[in-house]
């Protein structure tokens, strides 16, 4: 993963402040999976920097090798997903969630081709913005290699009961439990059929989804949360 | 122990001058050298005034803008019209919207702006101060005046939900085509907002 690249599709995840006059870019493409790219100059290169923001597909070349490349150019390739409000917001817990969870260097069109349809279902106004957040966590976890086990217990025999309360090993998968913290069958059904019927499931799977995501990110705390209390 | 002759203290001269931004090795070499050897007396005056700024410019108690006094000459000057408020994320910014000579009311600085992925949340914003002046039922209207990044998007948003239980005006700056600006080299979505936000012609 060495080579220059010209004219490669990418998206922005974040922009930061580089050394003084620099910026560095988190960016996810489908044949590179997340790379970070430094704009050189930054300040100075007005014309570009309305371009290089979030949730707009771009054309970027860059050269280098190493962990960090060197931007090149950087083309608008179509318009913005011009998302606006609660949902700007979910926007950029799905970036917050690819920046911390995707390894660099990765390349995972999938993830890409995800990321572009979920942008899509927000910026419909009438979707339903929780629900896109939970289908793409979950989606985003099985091409990670994450995915959870929802419909069998964990020893991959026994099948879901809608009426026993389940623990959920992000590791093993649901185990049956009298406690009453456990998650509803029901709900893990839910979810597997990606179907929420019942007040709650979606709360359920909102709390499984976000204790597995925090279990594959370690000590790193996401903090887009703090902006998303309904979603 | 280092020697502390007189190599020593140019070295830390030009390690204290690199603080600055664009200031790097060389720049900051040909400053101290300016310094020492053509103008003492004015990298005295230097020393004494950043001295003075660094020890007494601290924050406005009703804009947050930079001033050396409770209130700063915006916010104490009695012309200016208390009603407006407009929100800006730095003192550049009020500086900029000064000299363009537009606006006559107040302003609040929230010196940054939303950005979560950075872990910049509202409560670093200030934003209790802004609340207080909003429940005090003075103001009219509040124009925001964030960037248009995401970041700046996103601030505006959260303003908006925070003003709208005090039923005021919330207006934002508008977006479009730059003075002399040709459409032809506009930036596509720039074009696009501004098409979106086209004016009458009265």
């Amino acid at each position: 993963m060495s080579d220059p690249a010209s004219a490669e599709p990418g998206m922005v995840l974040h922009r930061r402040v580089w050394r003084e006059t620099s910026a560095l870019l988190e960016v996810l493409t489908p044949g590179h999976g997340r790379i970070g790219l430094v704009v050189k100059g930054y300040r100075k290169r007005r014309q570009m920097n309305g371009v290089l923001e979030p949730f707009r597909e771009l054309q970027l070349s860059w050269s280098g090798r190493g962990e960090l490349y060197t931007l090149t150019q950087a083309e608008p390739v179509r318009g913005h997903w011009l998302l606006s409000g609660q949902r700007l917001y979910c926007g950029l817990y799905l970036n917050e969630l690819l920046w911390r969870l995707l390894p660099r260097h990765d390349a995972q069109p999938e993830v890409y081709t995800l990321y572009q349809h979920t942008l899509d279902a927000l910026h419909q106004t009438d979707s339903h913005a929780a629900t896109v957040l939970r289908l793409f966590e979950k989606h985003l976890l099985m091409l990670l290699g994450f995915g959870l086990l929802l419909d069998y217990e964990a020893d991959q025999a026994t099948r879901i009961s809608a009426s026993l309360n389940y623990r959920y090993d992000p590791e093993q998968g649901p185990q049956p439990t009298r406690a009453s913290d456990g998650i509803n069958g029901a709900s893990l059904l839910a979810l597997h059929q990606e179907r929420f019927e019942q007040p709650g499931q979606l709360a359920d799977a909102r709390r499984l989804l976000r204790s597995v995501i925090q279990y594959h990110l370690g000590s790193v705390q996401l903090h887009s949360h703090r902006l998303l209390q309904r979603y | 122990m280092k020697p502390s002759g007189s190599g020593d203290l140019l070295v830390r001269l030009l390690g204290a001058l690199q603080v600055l931004p664009g200031v790097g090795q060389r720049s900051a070499q040909r400053m101290a050298l300016h310094l020492l050897q053509r103008d003492r007396q004015g990298g005295k005056l230097l020393a004494e005034v950043m001295l003075e700024a660094i020890e007494r410019v601290g924050h406005c108690q009703q804009c947050r803008n930079l001033t050396t006094d409770e209130q700063c000459v915006i916010c104490r000057n009695p012309e200016r019209d208390d009603s407006l408020v407009c929100v800006v994320e730095s003192p550049a910014d009020v500086m900029a919207l000064e000299q363009a000579g537009v606006f006559s009311g107040s302003y609040f600085v929230l010196l940054g702006r939303l950005s979560p992925l950075d872990g910049i949340g509202p409560d670093d914003l200030g934003l209790e101060l802004l609340i207080e002046r909003l429940a005090g039922g003075a103001i009219r209207e509040l124009i925001i005046a964030t960037n248009t990044s995401v970041e700046g998007e996103a601030t505006a948003h959260y303003l908006q939900e925070l003003a709208q239980p005090y039923q005021i005006k919330v207006s934002r700056l508008a977006q479009g085509v730059p003075l002399g600006g040709e459409l032809e080299y506009l930036d596509r979505s720039t074009l696009a907002l501004s098409f979106n936000n086209r004016a009458e012609i009265h």
